[in-house]
């Protein structure tokens, strides 16, 4: 993580605790949108393939690109002495397949270099929380709701999975 | 494979970025059955080859620095080898940071494989397709943990 998301993410930290409004429940992340949070993004959009495809892509896709940890080495200090912070984040996605409507949440906690308080859930705080709805056979519309200063990365690739644009993973590094 | 393993692996691949004493290039073997095709639109890219023996434990065998969008090199038949692509890049507001994205690959005679290995746009991937020699059908091979490194 870059020193400016560090900074982000102190502010994010700081002001979602003093609110009281963490997404420790994927709806409260939902509502956290809705209702213009700082550092969240919403995105719906609508695609011509079946839920049931949309849903496999997406199981397979952030099975295997978010289902991990990232380091992010920062060096702070000036000319005398300087100190170098790691902070390695994990990340954990779940995913329900329904017949009608598909949830995938990804989840995302310290694990390394710092201590997160607050009534966090087992997997971490919910930073994103994507609702995919069958419209007809042929027709899916995906919601994405997405609570972070950081890791935009995982917030496009969800459209790009759903459309079929790109099937890499994000660099959640950046 | 242990996760003691596993971390090591990783920060190797991670040190090879700043001390390049930690990783040597990869000694090519006959057939050279693997095609590599990269689209590196910012950054570096590599490939850290290793050895899974039966209990899946890694042995490094090398590192090939995909620098041209078109090479070929060889990985042993019938053995089961451990595929780390690393993508390095940095920019004046984040910095530099590393991703590495693991493949599992056992080739089968017989074949032949292509690797097509991107990153741009913040999004990076390492599509692997196979081929047969004979009959030319081609498929992509599943992102699989084999069974012997998931069942310690």
């Amino acid at each position: 993580m870059s020193r400016i998301s560090l900074i982000f993410f102190s502010f994010f930290t700081l002001i979602l605790t003093g609110c009281g409004s963490m997404p420790n429940t994927p709806e409260l992340l939902v509502q956290n949108v809705k209702s213009g949070s700082m550092f969240s993004e919403k995105e719906v959009f609508e695609v011509e393939r079946p839920l049931s495809k949309v849903s496999k892509t997406l199981k397979k896709k952030s099975t295997e690109c978010f289902r991990q940890r990232v380091a992010n080495t920062s060096n702070t200090g000036g000319t005398g002495l300087q100190v170098q912070r790691t902070l390695v984040r994990s990340f954990t996605p779940k995913i329900v397949i329904g017949k009608k409507h598909t949830r995938l949440t990804l989840q995302s906690m310290i694990t390394e270099g710092s201590t997160e308080l607050g009534d966090m859930p087992k997997d971490g705080w919910y930073m994103m929380v994507v609702d995919a709805y069958k419209i007809n056979k042929n027709k899916t519309r995906v919601e994405t709701y997405f609570q972070q200063p950081s890791y935009l990365g995982a917030f496009s690739a969800i459209k790009h999975w759903a459309t079929g644009s790109n099937m890499g993973c994000p660099d959640l590094t950046q | 494979m242990t996760s003691t393993l596993r971390i090591a692996a990783l920060l190797l691949t991670t040190a090879g970025m700043f001390a390049c004493s930690t990783t040597h290039s990869y000694l090519n073997v006959s057939p050279e059955n693997l095609s590599l095709k990269s689209d590196i639109r910012s950054g570096t890219a590599r490939m850290h080859v290793y050895y899974v023996d039966r209990s899946c434990e890694i042995t490094y065998q090398g590192t090939v620095e995909l620098t041209k969008p078109n090479m070929k090199i060889g990985i042993p038949v019938n053995s089961l080898s451990y595929l780390i692509f690393n993508f390095s890049d940095s920019s004046l507001f984040s910095g530099s940071h590393s991703v590495s994205y693991e493949r599992y690959l056992k080739p089968r005679s017989g074949h032949r494989y292509d690797v097509a290995i991107s990153y741009a746009d913040g999004m990076y991937a390492a599509t692997i397709h196979e081929q047969s020699t004979k009959s030319r059908a081609r498929k992509e091979i599943e992102n699989t943990v084999p069974r012997i490194c998931t069942t310690q």
